[in-house]
């Protein structure tokens, strides 16, 4: 669950998605639920720009033509990439160790 | 447990398989193992066109991306009715790569190899006396430098 609640803090950030099927996906998080599931808003790729009339356009992915949001389920992401900024990882180990702790004094 | 599909419930949505395929169409259903049910017609010219239904199984679904539909007409209407319905009634068409870890050939190969020499450098170990322990690790370092 600890992951979870990390994410939770990260929500309306700008997150980097890598899926399995090497697609890289950024944009900001907008819920997380207990699988990892992700929804994002405000969808870019690598080589998206805006155009002219601040569409977002995807060259390689043409079918996200029109596309508002996206879920991701949270089987297939292989990375996310954070900003240094938000996390912080000292205070993350010591709350992984405390689980562990925790869970060792249950069962 | 619920995944948070409740606010892309009948609207138009694509979905991305694991096998690499894209699917597009209305979102009908789903449950809590992510199951979901696709209406595949977009463009319907009249009420009694028949409109084919897929149930997706879960496990095989990468994303699900909400779709405008008048920003997709807009872009569309360029393109003429009939090839666009063509389009949409086919088969899903295939973008990406697998998300399942197949192996192609020349890994195998790869492996192969790799599991030959050490089956080699592991017959060279029984002919070492026990006491050289540094030349071993020295041999299997050469070794692979080698693979």
């Amino acid at each position: 669950m600890l992951f979870f609640s990390l994410f939770k803090t990260l929500i309306d950030q700008e997150v980097t998605v890598e899926l399995k099927n090497n697609l890289k996906l950024t944009g900001t998080l907008k819920s997380v639920d207990q699988y990892l599931n992700l929804k994002l808003d405000n969808i870019s790729t690598p080589d998206s720009f805006l155009d002219e009339n601040g569409d977002m356009e995807h060259i390689n992915n043409p079918h996200f033509a029109g596309l508002k949001n996206l879920f991701i389920r949270g089987s297939n992401i292989r990375y996310v990439h954070l900003k240094k900024s938000f996390v912080d990882c000292n205070l993350l180990q010591d709350a992984a160790r405390r689980e562990l702790a925790m869970e060792k004094r249950e069962g | 447990m619920s995944f948070n599909l409740k606010q892309y419930l009948n609207t138009f949505v694509f979905v991305v398989l694991t096998e690499g395929y894209v699917i597009e169409g209305k979102l009908v259903g789903f449950d809590n193992h992510m199951n979901i049910t696709i209406e595949k017609q977009i463009i319907q010219k009249q009420e009694n066109d028949i409109i084919s239904i897929e149930i997706i199984r879960g496990e095989n679904i990468v994303i699900i991306g909400e779709l405008d539909l008048e920003k997709l007409i807009k872009i569309n209407e360029k393109i003429d009715e009939e090839s666009l319905k063509k389009f949409y009634n086919n088969k899903a068409h295939k973008v990406y790569k697998s998300t399942k870890n197949k192996v192609d050939k020349t890994t195998i190969k790869a492996w192969k190899l790799f599991n030959q020499l050490r089956s080699k450098s592991d017959t060279k170990k029984r002919k070492l006396s026990i006491n050289d322990d540094e030349n071993m690790n020295i041999k299997r370092k050469t070794d692979l430098s080698i693979q």
